[in-house]
């Protein structure tokens, strides 16, 4: 029960989510998001592809294995992506933040650009920690499903999700550039189509 | 004292947030009834705005708040009416006089 005159939990959240959209729109987050999102994804398909390439003709077909390697890869591309980011994110936040200061002879730390700046850090930051993290982490659902689908059918799964994603990200894309979806999904499999095949020839020298 | 009932400010702002944002902020304000946001200047990184308020009460730190909070910085007060009733210059001869040197 909230005390007569105090907001209650509700009208408190629905602030809450009313200033982050003021930093959200002030911050430009949006747009920059967007960038980084299928940029950090496609990285982590692509390495979660590659190990399970690499093992499958590697002989490696442990799914306790495959599911530690892929989900501690995918996990430290999260946490790259999130430094990484947040990093180079608030430099350039700040430094954008020191000339408009210079510009306008007074301190903006405090109000709501100040603010903005850092909601925009965090924000883009997670945007990409997430990305890079997901695409991976799903493909190590078929090798804990292995029992049922068996060595082959697992790691079958597991390039049947890689295509998948890299289908969903050339939409996603399409969707931004409002160009063909087909088109650019198509571009982004045939990237995959690359890692698998250097990875088949890394397999062939024998190495 | 006398309630403050238009208030004009010369104002300089990023330009993030925008005119819109900082217009409904005041606007939701306690005594203001009207707000209007003329954009005088706008440079590469900040824009030189006027704000124009009319109400039954304007609290000048509330809008000095509402602006600091937004990033502006108020440059100037520009123009003040007070009392009962809102009333405007009046023009004088001499002001008419000396149109020609404006």
């Amino acid at each position: 029960m909230s005390l007569p005159g105090s907001p209650s939990i509700g009208s408190r959240v629905r602030r809450q989510i009313a200033t982050l959209r003021h930093y959200h729109e002030i911050a430009e987050v949006g747009e920059i998001a967007r960038r980084y999102f299928p940029m950090n994804a496609f990285d982590g398909v692509l390495t979660a592809l590659g190990i399970v390439t690499g093992a499958y003709f590697g002989g490696v077909t442990d799914p306790n294995s495959l599911v530690v390697v892929i989900a501690s890869a995918s996990l430290s591309l999260g946490v790259s992506g999130f430094y990484g980011s947040y990093l180079s994110e608030q430099a350039e936040r700040t430094r954008a933040l020191r000339l408009l200061e210079e510009t306008m002879l007074s301190r903006l730390d405090s109000t709501d650009v100040g603010s903005a700046a850092r909601y925009a850090a965090v924000a883009i930051a997670a945007v990409a920690g997430f990305a890079s993290a997901i695409g991976g982490l799903i493909m190590c659902i078929p090798f804990l499903l292995q029992p049922l689908l068996g060595v082959d059918g697992s790691f079958y799964a597991a390039w049947g999700i890689a295509t998948l994603e890299l289908i969903l990200l050339g939409v996603f894309l399409g969707h931004v550039s409002r160009g063909r979806l087909v088109v650019s999904s198509v571009k982004l499999v045939l990237a995959g189509g690359v890692a698998f095949g250097l990875s088949l020839l890394l397999n062939v020298a024998g190495l | 004292m006398s309630e403050v009932r238009r208030l004009v400010l010369d104002v300089l702002k990023p330009h993030q947030p925008t005119i819109l944002v900082l217009a409904d902020k005041l606007g939701d304000l306690d005594g203001i009834h009207g707000v209007d946001i003329t954009l005088i200047e706008i440079d590469n990184k900040v824009e030189n705005i006027k704000i124009t308020l009319e109400g039954d009460d304007i609290d000048f730190q509330d809008v000095a708040e509402v602006v600091q909070e937004s990033g502006g910085s108020i440059h100037s007060i520009d123009k003040v009416s007070t009392g009962k009733r809102l009333i405007d210059e009046v023009e004088t001869p001499q002001d008419a006089g000396a149109s020609w040197l404006r």
